[in-house]
């Protein structure tokens, strides 16, 4: 074997019960989608600019098969999820320090993440909310992760978790009101 | 609130999410019982539901879970506000103008997208529907970074049309330079980003039309570097009425007259240069505070229209230090330059770039003068020929290198691109070729015309024009790469129709575009095209005319290589009488006539009636002593082509040796006419068995090529692999494997991803392989194959479906079922709708498919696997060449034979190549 296992060996160790592997998938996961959303910002032609595309342009990269096992790919969509949420955050606490003290906002609308347009400090407040809805519902917040981070749509965020798709426009629903609830909260 | 008690909260909000009123109060009620608490709780968060939970909205998950375009009631006010456009629900307005309303929308299916939704005005409808469907997928290609992309488009249940495109935040790119205060280098600059954008749109032949400060939006990235983005690029041409109606009525203008260019106003042809005059006024008001024509404006329209059409602008170095007179007046919105930035005193201007009027003014004097007057120039010709090259003299100048604009360039010459073709090869390099052997063809006959000669020379500047802009577009140096055959002819196709009311130039043009398309393997959009040229030829001369019998002589020929040879006999049988009736029995017109109908006839199996037409055609050429049409050469091959046809391999090899001497007297011994001869000849000599020989010839035609066309000409791939496959009949199967792999490297490397020529040999190489238990490398080969077919062809394209055959069927014969299968199926799909069930690839890949599915039926899943790794060789290498051509001699099925249009094969090599009308392409 190769000194640096590739994803797709990687998850077959996680299927084997190896915790420190799920870590290396979610390692290798964020990287390739930070790099992505790099190359976006830095002009790469050709590129979708949203999370969407990224997440399955890390697919592509990450498990090059066509042929890998659904198990993978819910697994891979699931990290992804949770790893594009903190390439966003990450990002956007970037940008909130370097303007800090500036007088300009942050304008979101380059950052390959931009799409939507996206405000860093309601970014940040959600991601600080969601970390709340994890201690009540950890499940409803890893929809969250998945449809509005990663883009998924339903049949996919099911796929992901193992859910049913009402399940998930159930927890959908639930969760965004309760984290509207919480962000509108003074 | 704990885990528990946000499960029982949960239950009562989804008991009572759906309903409404009574209902839902008494389905609360029924759920809490009793405990006002969990009550509470759950009405508020049923409140919080109802309301937009804002950046939680953005991506508007489409799943229905909430009901549509809730949470946007407070953006009620445009009635069009949650209301479904095809695929998208509108969110809100975000502007109104020109050509309609603007919205932000999000898309509701798979993809979830914040979209800018644009419903064009009502009476835009019927120009908009039409051409949106010529143009939908040029503009849709246009990805760019710093263009927004047109994502979709369509026409509402009403029957309004929409455009659906990215939705972009910024500002417009005066406001925001002077909002920061940037200095002319900054934004010079930041303005470079916009030339990228337009020339990388041109490279596609897409023309903005519309360029505006409103259109040219800036943000800042992570970094707070500034980003440009390009608004709408095509939208006006989508939206214009029509040529000739532009600006010259007002109540159908669309453009933004402050910044169109002076062939804009007078209604004249559109083309690359426009975007450039609009370019130029962009950054003259980026950098001076002012429109070039401002005092103009300030008289109204008319005074604007005349000015831009007549009078020399301002220098921007003068316009710094006058007061401006205030926007260009025309009463429209976003005709006002920069929108607010607009600044109100030359003070003003000059602050806004930190400097004085008097600094500003000596920042401008000279370089930035020049530039900008180049690009302002009234005749499109005589600006920048790009707005690349507006971008590298602004490069120039922030460097401190001497401008261009300043040494006073002339015309762009067709001569200079063709030379940078020569060294920079690509796939463009054919179509390159092609399109200056046109020129030439064209420039020639105006000498033959005397009485025509004004108009003639006058048709010959306007192809050369065209065809000079079309290779600005292809020039594979230029920024942003070479662009794609396919692209790039189907927007030359779209824009031929600029030159409608010059139907003889039109003509002309349609037949070069049909000549490419051929050449690109797209054969079968040709046809259209050559029939168009035929009628406007027809319309304008009568039957009775040598242009209309040359246009007979090229269908027939396109018919021929599309093995409609009943067609091609017919056209060229016509054609012959015509011109032995216009030029007389001797004339070289009637030689090449006689070829073309050879061609028919040999299709036909009557092989004694072709013999007896091109002993005709020689004899003709060899009386002619010039030999302007190359006939003789031509008709040799030709005979060498029948002779081999009927397994004369004796007469082949005299023709071909007598077409090989008679070239060397005309081209002299090292020549790429020599060397195709040689390989010609070599290939010969191959098939019959005389290897040695033969693989000397070979040798030496490649060497000889590599000295006159230079070692990074893409023929020696080409060539390299009719080298190999001569290799692999002769046994060598490793001398053939590495040969293939050279060729492959070569075309790799000297042609674009995706050229149909690595496609080639990619189908050769395959199955070698894979014969040689080496599958892995060969399941490569076939992906590789495959992704450039993609790449290159339109979606849906039957040689696409080919590459999905020969993939599938490698897959199914090496363990990969599930995607055989897949492929498979989309293959047969494909070809069932463009090529018949009778296809050949659709009836293998069908067999392949039955094996599968007979293979899973029975469990059995060794006997799917032997029997089809039994055929798949035969599957995956063998086959009709792409151009169509007859399979090759019997007895030879083992040899996957090279399917490369120009292998040195006379037999099947189609003969159009030696057909040419004009003796331009008169190779093999």
């Amino acid at each position: 074997m190769a000194p640096t296992p590739s994803v797709t060996e990687l998850l077959h160790a996680v299927r084997a019960g190896d915790e420190q592997a799920h870590e290396a998938v979610y390692e290798r996961t964020y990287e390739a989608l930070r790099r992505l959303a790099h190359g976006v910002r830095r002009g790469r032609a050709g590129d979708t600019l949203n999370t969407t595309a990224l997440v399955h342009e890390a697919y592509l990269k990450l498990l090059p098969s066509p042929e890998a096992p659904w198990e993978d790919r819910a697994h891979f969509l699931r990290v992804a999820a949770r790893a594009m949420r903190q390439v966003l955050v990450d990002a956007a606490r970037h940008r909130t320090r370097l303007k800090r003290g500036g007088a300009a906002r942050a304008v979101t609308f380059d950052d390959a993440l931009h799409e939507p347009p996206l405000d860093d400090r309601d970014l940040l407040a959600l991601d600080g909310a969601l970390g709340a809805l994890e201690r009540l519902d950890a499940r409803a917040a890893r929809v969250v992760e998945c449809r509005f981070f990663a883009g998924l749509t339903v049949e996919e965020t099911a796929d992901a978790l193992g859910l049913s798709a009402p399940t998930v426009k159930r927890d959908w629903r639930a969760a965004r009101a309760w984290l509207a609830r919480e962000l509108a909260a003074p | 609130m704990t885990p528990e008690r946000w499960r029982a909260v949960q239950a009562v909000f989804h008991a009572a999410a759906d309903l409404d009123g009574p209902a839902r109060e008494a389905a609360l009620d029924a759920a809490c019982t009793g405990d006002a608490a969990l009550r509470a709780e759950a009405v508020s968060l049923l409140a919080a539901d109802a309301a937009p939970a804002g950046l939680l909205d953005a991506p508007a998950p489409g799943d229905g879970a909430r009901g549509p375009a809730r949470g946007y009631g407070d953006d009620g006010a445009d009635p069009m506000t949650g209301r479904r456009v095809g695929a998208y629900r509108i969110v809100r307005a975000l502007g109104h103008g020109g050509m309609g309303a603007v919205y932000l929308a999000r898309r509701e299916e798979a993809f979830e997208h914040v979209v800018a939704l644009k419903l064009a005005r009502d009476d835009l409808a019927p120009a908009l529907r039409a051409r949106f469907e010529l143009e939908r997928q040029i503009l849709a290609d246009l990805a760019h970074p710093h263009v927004a992309r047109l994502l979709d488009g369509g026409v509402t249940d009403d029957g309004q049309p929409f455009l659906v495109m990215e939705y972009v935040e910024g500002e417009p790119i005066t406001a925001f330079c002077d909002a920061r205060q940037l200095p002319p280098e900054a934004r010079i600059r930041l303005f470079e980003q916009v030339c990228d954008a337009v020339h990388f749109a041109h490279t596609r032949l897409v023309v903005h039309r519309d360029l505006k400060p409103s259109n040219v939006l800036v943000a800042e990235d992570a970094e707070g570097r500034p980003v440009v983005k390009l608004l709408d690029f095509g939208i006006a041409r989508l939206l214009d009425p029509g040529p000739g109606a532009v600006l010259t009525l007002p109540d159908q203008r669309l453009l933004t007259p402050a910044y169109a260019s002076p062939e804009q106003v007078r209604g004249e042809p559109i083309s690359t240069a426009s975007d450039v005059y609009s370019l130029g006024v962009v950054l003259y008001e980026l950098l001076t505070g002012r429109l070039p024509h401002a005092a103009a404006s300030a008289r109204g329209p008319a005074a604007l229209y005349r000015s831009i059409a007549e009078d020399e602008p301002v220098r921007p170095s003068t316009a710094a230090t006058r007061a401006p007179s205030g926007g260009s007046g025309d009463g429209r919105g976003d005709a006002r330059p920069g929108g607010d930035g607009s600044p109100a005193t030359a003070e003003a201007a000059a602050h806004a770039r930190g400097l004085t009027p008097a600094a500003l003014r000596r920042r401008l004097a000279g370089d930035v003068d020049a530039i900008l007057l180049h690009a302002l120039r009234k005749e499109p010709a005589r600006r920048y020929a790009s707005a690349l090259a507006l971008r590298d003299d602004l490069a120039r100048h922030l460097d401190g290198r001497p401008v261009l604009a300043r040494r006073g360039t002339g015309r762009y010459r067709a001569e200079k691109f063709v030379r940078r073709h020569r060294a920079g090869v690509a796939t463009a390099f054919a179509v390159a070729a092609l399109l200056v052997g046109g020129v030439a063809f064209y420039t020639a006959r105006v000498t033959h015309e005397r009485d025509a000669a004004r108009r003639e020379a006058d048709r010959a500047e306007r192809v050369s024009n065209f065809l000079t802009d079309v290779l600005a577009m292809a020039d594979p140096n230029r920024a942003g790469g070479a662009v794609a055959p396919a692209v790039l002819l189907d927007s030359a196709a779209a824009r031929a129709a600029l030159l409608a009311g010059h139907p003889d130039t039109e003509a002309d043009v349609l037949l070069t575009l049909a000549a490419v398309f051929e050449r690109v393997g797209q054969a079968d959009r040709a046809a259209p095209l050559f029939e168009a040229a035929l009628a406007r030829k027809r319309r304008l001369h009568g039957d009775r005319h040598l242009d209309v019998t040359t246009l007979l002589v090229r269908l027939a020929e396109h018919h021929a290589n599309g093995g409609r040879y009943a067609a091609a006999e017919s056209l060229g049988h016509r054609a012959l009488v015509l011109n032995e009736a216009l030029v007389g029995p001797d004339h070289p017109y009637v030689a090449q006539a006689l070829n073309v109908r050879a061609m028919g006839l040999q299709g036909l199996g009557r092989l004694a009636e072709a013999d007896t037409a091109l002993r005709r055609a020689l004899a003709i050429a060899r009386r002619d002593s010039s030999d302007g049409f190359n006939a003789r050469s031509i008709s040799l091959n030709n005979l060498a082509r029948l002779a081999r046809a009927r397994g004369d391999a004796a007469a082949t090899e005299t023709y071909t040796r007598e077409a090989l001497a008679l070239r060397r007297r005309l081209f002299g011994p090292e020549h790429p006419e020599v060397a195709n001869s040689l390989i010609n000849l070599a290939a010969a000599l191959g098939r019959q068995k005389r290897y040695a020989e033969a693989e000397r010839l070979f040798r030496e035609g490649l060497a000889m090529r590599a000295r006159t066309q230079g070692p990074d000409h893409p023929e020696i791939g080409v060539d390299g692999a009719g080298l190999a496959g001569m290799l692999f009949d002769r046994g060598d199967r490793a001398g053939a494997e590495r040969e293939w792999w050279r060729a492959l490297a070569h075309l790799r490397r000297t042609l674009p991803p995706g050229a149909g020529s690595t496609t080639q040999v990619l189908f050769e190489l395959a199955p070698l392989l894979a014969s040689s238990g080496r599958a892995p490398e060969a399941e490569a080969l076939f992906r590789e194959a495959l992704a450039g077919r993609l790449r290159a062809l339109p979606p849906g394209h039957w040689q696409i479906a080919e590459a999905e055959s020969r993939l599938g069927a490698h897959l199914a014969a090496h363990g990969a079922p599930a995607e055989a299968a897949a492929l498979l199926r989309a293959a047969v799909r494909t070809l069932d709708a463009t090529r018949g069930p009778a296809d050949r690839y659709a009836r293998d890949a069908r067999r392949a498919l039955d094996s599968l599915r007979a293979a899973s039926r029975l469990g059995d899943a060794h006997a799917w696997r032997s029997r089809l790794r039994r055929r798949a060789p035969r599957l995956a290498g063998d086959g009709p060449s792409r151009l169509g051509k007859p399979p090759r001699n019997s007895g030879r099925s083992s040899r996957p034979p090279s399917r490369l249009p120009p292998r040195p094969d006379l037999s099947t090599f189609p003969a159009s190549w030696e057909v040419r009308a004009d003796g331009r392409m008169d190779r093999r």
